[in-house]
């Protein structure tokens, strides 16, 4: 197909590179608009709208009531916040994880390749999957807490799926799924650096935590900051993972912003209600990154 | 040779963070229903066997020390579901192929207006 239109190209000598371009980017654009603008606009029309179900479907226009409801429901204040907490712990854990494990696989040393196939092993496990085995990791009948104290010689049941800690049990749980991707990425850049600047280095005199911070660290902050997005938006938006690990639970402990929507949209079959409370959230997801940019992106890209 | 033993250490430590979580399922995996209850929870299955395998896949397994393992009756959705996940694995990766890759060649390869009006 490719080859085709490159040659109409050398034949006609018609198309400019903008209108090259442009004819490629068609398919692309028709399928965002499927895919993208059309959900959008649909639940934008559904957060203007009281929909029920009860006693036949209807629809009926409550204008900006659905917005103006939900920054008086304290649930949705509870979830934000919630969800405030789970990312950022996520965010600094993945950060702080993954830059260890770059660290640890980029040594030379016997078996570094099966090494790095065993790091990469959680990023092949999909949030579903993950939420199921960290339930079953940290719950008092089946986890591992458990069973390393009936070793040591205690008979309590450990269970850490409490309501103090379940966000940052989620948390870590996020962290081991995500950490080994920004590894990678941390490992690619770290490859670029030159070996020159780690022997120039060593002629300083540098002790190792000076040879970090100022011959290997800069060259990944700009990696470093595109992660913090990228695990900042996944983190905001995350709902598989969660719905199997603790189903916002224990009572409303776990409850973040998806969850919330999850909740009123599908089970409380409350569909304008949710569809507005998915335009804070997205609201919240574009503040966050914007932010981020403003206070540390504008400075790495240069 | 100090330095040596703290990247052993190291390594250890990152392969444990990683493969623990792991295990702990997988060696349910190898369990019966009745072993993955018991408490406390084993740290290996007494018995291992691969029984469980069989039976979301329909078929009974026979375990060596007698207990008969049914297939499970959802073995038709879990078929279902693996060839369902081929199938959009497949089409999504020949979709992205297909449109995406020629987009991105453009925006490599030519110079064209507007193309960084981004920011």
């Amino acid at each position: 197909m490719a080859h085709s239109t490159v040659a109409v190209v050398r034949r006609t000598k018609e198309l400019t590179n903008l209108q090259f371009a442009l004819l490629l980017a068609v398919p692309v654009v028709c399928f965002l608009l499927l895919v993208v603008a059309y959900p959008l606009g649909y639940a934008l029309w559904l957060s203007i709208e009281s929909i029920q179900f009860f006693g036949g479907y209807q629809a009926d226009f409550v204008g900006l009531a659905n917005y103006a409801d939900i920054l008086k429901d304290a649930a949705f204040w509870n979830s934000t916040v919630i969800s405030i907490r789970f990312t950022v712990e996520s965010v600094i854990l993945t950060l702080l994880i993954g830059l260890g494990l770059a660290l640890v696989l980029n040594r030379p040393m016997r078996g570094r390749s099966l090494i790095r196939a065993i790091v990469i092993l959680p990023w092949a496990v999909s949030p579903y999957g993950a939420g199921i085995l960290f339930q079953c990791l940290v719950q008092g009948q089946t986890g591992l807490a458990t069973a390393i104290a009936h070793l040591l010689g205690s008979s309590d049941a450990f269970n850490l799926l409490t309501r103090r800690w379940i966000v940052e049990i989620l948390a870590i749980g996020n962290a081991w799924n995500v950490a080994p991707l920004l590894a990678f990425f941390l490992l690619a850049s770290m490859a670029t650096t030159p070996t020159r600047l780690y022997d120039l280095a060593a002629i300083d005199r540098m002790r190792r935590w000076e040879v970090f911070r100022h011959v290997t660290l800069p060259p990944l902050r700009f990696t470093l900051f595109v992660f913090t997005c990228i695990i900042t938006v996944l983190s905001l938006r995350t709902f598989d993972y969660i719905y199997t690990m603790s189903r916002g639970g224990p009572g409303d402990a776990s409850e973040v912003l998806t969850y919330q929507l999850y909740k009123i949209s599908f089970q409380d079959l409350n569909l304008g209600y949710g569809a507005a409370m998915s335009f804070y959230l997205l609201a919240l997801i574009l503040a966050t990154t914007a932010l981020l940019y403003l206070l540390w992106g504008r400075r790495e890209a240069q | 040779m100090k330095s040596k033993v703290w990247a052993l250490l190291a390594v250890a430590v990152a392969i444990c963070w990683t493969l623990l979580p792991l295990y702990w399922f997988l060696k349910a995996a190898f369990e019966t229903i009745g072993e993955m209850a018991h408490y406390p929870p084993y740290f290996f299955p007494p018995y291992p066997q691969p029984g469980a395998f069989f039976n979301i896949l329909g078929f009974p397994y026979h375990t060596g020390n007698g207990i008969d393992l049914p297939a499970s009756g959802q073995a038709g959705q879990v078929i279902l579901g693996i060839r369902n996940s081929i199938i959009i694995a497949v089409v999504v990766t020949i979709l992205t192929m297909v449109f995406v890759v020629p987009l991105a060649y453009v925006f490599a390869r030519l110079e064209f207006a507007h193309k960084n009006n981004s920011d």
